[in-house]
């Protein structure tokens, strides 16, 4: 996939799970629940939305390993959608 | 079926009995009188037909008629009624059972067993639990309860005795109660239809009015259960056993060494050690061993030093050390230089330390002192026989005064006492035990409970090992090891020849000593013209098991011409004999003959017990090796540790440590060729008896020279036959951060125990509460044990932890689950450290139980979640758990998955 791609995807999802997260300053670096409200069942939804919006089913094993932006681009980007 | 309801049985507000009588001399009658005259404060119903009233108290016709379900219903009607009764009391709603009625054929006649089935069946719907049948019933001092016909009411205490023999529970009950000494629970198992042993660990491990569990064990029902159950109680509280039979072996028609050697007593033996559990030779060690424990601080090793006035009763004590195999402590010489300088001159000038009769109050002193700063001592037995010279309590009140004063050397040398004599010792021994100094009235009896301690320590440490499935540090060709046992299980065979037993061992990394396998005499000549000679010819038959027996081994033949007229002689000799059955598919092996300077006979094998599944057994070899019966057994899965340990426990070590400028022998190498058979017969479940005997040792390795292996087809996983479930390594996974970070997931281990306090004194008051359902300032430690101790069988329990993989490293959280034996529903429960969430842990925890769960078959998770709990109620939505209201607890609700 696509940065830009993988980029639209999780900020939209971000902003149906965590509304108040303020997307346009995130720090790519910085897990998602550091700068906003973002707990076990946000990142339950975000993952089963990005399985739908992927297509692809994501292991439990990886989850933590999408909780940055940076984790989500890194991780997706080899996805083949 | 676990603990399940067993509360209702130990801990019943309400009881019946069924069948009370008045008729003397009947169960009915006495176990009517003694309900009522033991003091029980709940409801007591008495069910008889024939009868109103029973001394004055109401009769009710039949259970249906009771007024209200009994929490415990004690039966001790005909056989032929016990499943209808159990029917209707599990219909009025009573979960919990005691069937003292005896002739169900104890399992042994058709009928007797028939009624038995009909008699769980009848309570299997409403899970209703049941003692016995055939059994004396339980008691129950705590509450007063006595429902058994035992006449005499024991008193309360902290120990629990659970027996299978009625008879025996009453003798213990008449024995103990003359000594003053008190119960939590008496339970006596009979035919163990339902609950048994291994339920009743599981019980007493966790209850809190039992300080020490006691059993008196003839056999033991559904062994892998027993294991994990006495594993686990063993880590909160002394288990202690006496076993029944240790010489009343029955003689297995064996057809191999090792099964010849693996008697049914020794395999329990080996289990008990496994278990962590003390085993004991009779009662009166059981109660003297529970005294030990309960009083003595844990010892940190084996050497024994003994302060005593009088030189007979060290040279006794002594005596007992080494015939229990005991450590007598080398004094330091500092220690004897302190010694020499406060004792007069006469004194021993070694260990026993002798302070002569004339001993008094500060001359103990002095030398106890001096005694335990010595590091190479782990505990003192001080000793007093009465002279008219010496002190007597006026020395306790000294030696009690000097532990309080050095109470880091009280704390890291233990002290026992043995004051002999009545009068003034006997005051002097009271005086040791109100201060949890044990004390004992002969040496032989202080030695013997310092024993029962040292082994207790031992058997402590043995249960936290946790072998993994995956060996350690060898590959094994599985796939060559499969292709060899298939083949000898498509042709019918089950023993396998020489050669394919060797090539099985050989892919299995054990050094094995090429073997040719040839059609005829003249092919073994001309194998042997191609090796360097001396040679050895064996007969290769499926007929033909114990080869040497029959005449079927030469050793050292010098040519190839000496091999072929001997295997001449084999064909026409063993075919007579009819050893063989038709000459025209014997066979034959050759190889070279083997003589290596200092080596050792030494024998590995495998046997698989009726109860307890495989059994390893290591030992002295050779053709003598059953008159030598120098032997150690241990259930697989091994590691090295237990390996060595199994080594260790046979008279040969002494010798494979080396002697008189004998070199010793590679013990590393034979700890791994045990390793390596324990994992053979871990991962093929076809393999059921294994000799390698000889297998040679000496300085520079192993070499199995001769190997027996019998196949029959698997009826299950391997794993399943195994008592102990070995730790599964293949679940270890490692997950990554997105910072690069990586965490190990992985089954717990007992070591966990103190990582798992640390996590948990990370957790906010708020945080325990919502885990736990209810504040907790600190994790109790028997709680801490019970938590890392599982069996990755019922119980499993994946942490996350530093993905170093170093012992005691810090857990930051994990998932278990714990099922119910029969597998279809397991409650969970999850944790995570607070600077862990948010970051797909506990998701990816959830996930992880639910799959595990769902592979190993279970039907339905559950767990109950406090109702201010949103997050988890709300993640548990999210995983499509559905919820229901607990019973009587409107502050908890369940939440529960269909697989």
């Amino acid at each position: 996939m696509q940065k830009e791609e993988i980029d639209r995807i999780v900020l939209g999802l971000l902003g149906q799970v965590a509304p108040e997260a303020p997307l346009d300053q995130l720090n790519a670096q910085s897990p998602f629940r550091n700068q906003f409200q973002f707990d076990s069942v946000d990142f339950l939804k975000f993952i089963l939305g990005l399985e739908e919006k992927i297509g692809v089913k994501i292991p439990e094993l990886d989850y933590p390993a999408l909780a940055s932006l940076d984790g989500c681009r890194a991780y997706l980007v080899p996805v083949q959608k | 079926m676990s603990v399940r309801n067993l509360e209702l049985l130990f801990n019943p507000s309400s009881v019946a009995l069924i069948g009370a009588s008045t008729k003397p001399q009947t169960v009915g009658a006495v176990a009517t009188r003694n309900i009522f005259t033991a003091g029980f404060q709940g409801d007591i119903y008495l069910v008889n037909p024939r009868r109103s009233e029973i001394d004055g108290h109401p009769c009710f016709a039949d259970v249906a008629g009771l007024p209200k379900a009994p929490d415990l219903a004690v039966i001790a009607t005909p056989p032929e009624s016990v499943p209808q009764v159990i029917a209707e009391l599990g219909a009025l709603g009573t979960r919990a059972a005691v069937v003292i009625t005896a002739g169900f054929g104890e399992g042994d006649t058709a009928r007797g067993r028939a009624l038995c089935n009909a008699m769980l069946e009848a309570a299997r719907p409403h899970l209703l639990r049941i003692v016995g049948p055939n059994c004396f019933g339980l008691m129950l001092p705590r509450i007063d309860l006595n429902a058994s016909f035992i006449h005499i009411h024991p008193l309360p205490g902290r120990l629990a005795f659970v027996a299978q023999s009625g008879a025996l529970l009453s003798t213990v009950v008449d024995w103990a109660t003359h000594r003053r000494i008190g119960f939590s629970h008496l339970v006596s198992l009979g035919d163990m239809a339902d609950v048994d042993f291994g339920d009743m660990l599981d019980y007493l491990g966790a209850d809190v009015h039992t300080r020490a569990i006691l059993l008196y064990v003839e056999s033991i029902t559904h062994a892998r259960k027993f294991m994990s159950a006495a594993r686990a109680a063993a880590r909160i509280k002394p288990v202690i056993v006496v076993k029944a039979g240790r010489y009343g072996e029955s003689a297995a028609a064996a057809s191999s060494h090792t099964g010849a050697m693996a008697g049914s007593d020794a395999v329990y033996e080996a289990a008990f050690k496994r278990a962590g559990i003390l085993r004991v030779n009779d009662l009166e060690a059981l109660f003297d061993a529970v005294a030990t424990l309960g009083q003595m601080q844990p010892v940190a090793g084996d050497r024994l030093a003994v302060l005593t006035n009088g030189g007979g009763l060290g040279v006794m004590a002594t005596d007992t050390l080494i015939y229990k195999k005991g450590n007598l402590a080398r004094l330091a010489d500092a220690t004897i230089a302190r010694l020499n300088e406060v004792l007069p001159s006469t004194w021993s000038h070694g260990n026993p330390v002798d302070i002569i009769g004339d001993a008094t109050a500060q001359r103990y002193v002095a030398a106890l002192e001096a005694i335990m700063e010595d590091s190479g001592v782990d505990a003192v037995l001080v000793m007093n026989c009465p002279t008219a010279l010496s002190a007597g309590t006026e020395a306790v009140q000294a030696i009690l005064d000097t532990i309080k004063q050095r109470s880091t050397y009280a704390r890291r040398c233990g002290l026992l006492a043995c004051w002999l004599g009545e009068g003034q010792a006997k005051a002097a021994r009271q005086m040791f035990s109100e201060q949890g100094i044990p004390s004992y009235e002969t040496p032989t009896k202080a030695v013997r409970g310092f024993m029962q301690m040292v082994r207790y320590r031992h058997s402590q440490t043995m249960l936290m090992e946790v072998p993994s499935d995956i060996p350690e540090a060898f590959s094994p060709d599985r796939r060559a090891a499969r292709e060899i046992i298939d083949t000898v299980l498509a042709q019918g065979r089950s023993w396998l020849l020489e050669t394919e037993a060797k090539a099985v061992l050989a892919a299995y990394g054990i050094d094995v000593v090429p073997t040719v396998a040839v059609a005829s005499p003249e092919a073994a000549a001309g194998v042997a013209s191609e090796m360097t000679g001396p040679f050895v010819l064996k007969v290769l038959s499926n007929d033909i098991v114990h080869k040497s027996d029959a005449g079927g081994v030469a050793l050292n033949l010098e040519t190839p011409g000496a091999v072929r007229e001997r295997a001449d002689w084999m064909r026409e000799h063993l075919g007579q004999t009819g050893a063989h059955s038709g000459t025209g598919s014997m066979g034959f092996s050759i190889q070279p003959m083997i003589s290596r300077e200092h080596s050792h006979e030494l024998i590995v094998g495998m046997h698989v017990d009726s109860q307890f599944g495989p059994v390893l057994l290591f030992g002295h070899g050779g053709t003598a090796t059953e008159i030598i019966l120098d032997r150690s057994l241990a259930l697989p899965p091994l590691n090295m540790n237990l390996a060595r340990e199994m080594i260790s426990g046979t008279r040969i070590s002494h010798l494979l440590a080396g002697y008189r400028g004998v070199p010793g022998a590679d013990v590393e190498e034979i700890a791994a060729t045990l390793l390596k058979v324990s994992q053979l017969v871990c991962d093929f479940a076809e393999i059921v008896e294994l000799d390698i005997n000889p297998l040679l040792s000496d300085p520079h390795g192993t070499l199995a020279l001769d190997a027996r292996l019998r196949v029959e087809p698997a009826t299950q996983p391997a794993g399943q036959r195994l008592a102990i479930c070995p730790y599964p390594t293949e679940l270890e996974q490692i997950i990554r951060l997105p910072d690069g970070e990586t965490m190990l997931l992985r089954p717990l281990r007992p070591e966990d125990e103190p990582a798992f306090q640390r996590l948990f004194a990370t957790l906010s008051p708020e945080a325990i509460r919502l885990r736990f359902l209810h504040s907790m300032k600190k994790l109790p430690k028997t709680m801490a044990a019970r938590l890392t101790q599982i069996d990755y069988d019922r119980e499993m329990a994946l942490v996350l932890t530093e993905s170093d993989g170093r012992r005691n490293g810090d857990l930051f959280g994990g998932v278990r689950f714990s099922a119910d034996p029969n597998n279809e529903n397991a409650e969970f429960a999850i944790l995570l450290g607070s600077d862990k969430t948010g970051l797909g842990l506990g998701p990816m925890l959830m996930r992880r139980i639910i799959d595990y769960a769902r592979s190993r078959g279970i039907r339905r998770l559950f767990g109950e979640v406090l109702y201010e709990n949103r997050s988890m109620l709300a993640l548990c939505k999210a995983f499509g758990f559905t919820r229901s209201n607990v019973p009587n607890d409107p502050g908890v609700v369940e939440v529960s998955l269909q697989l």
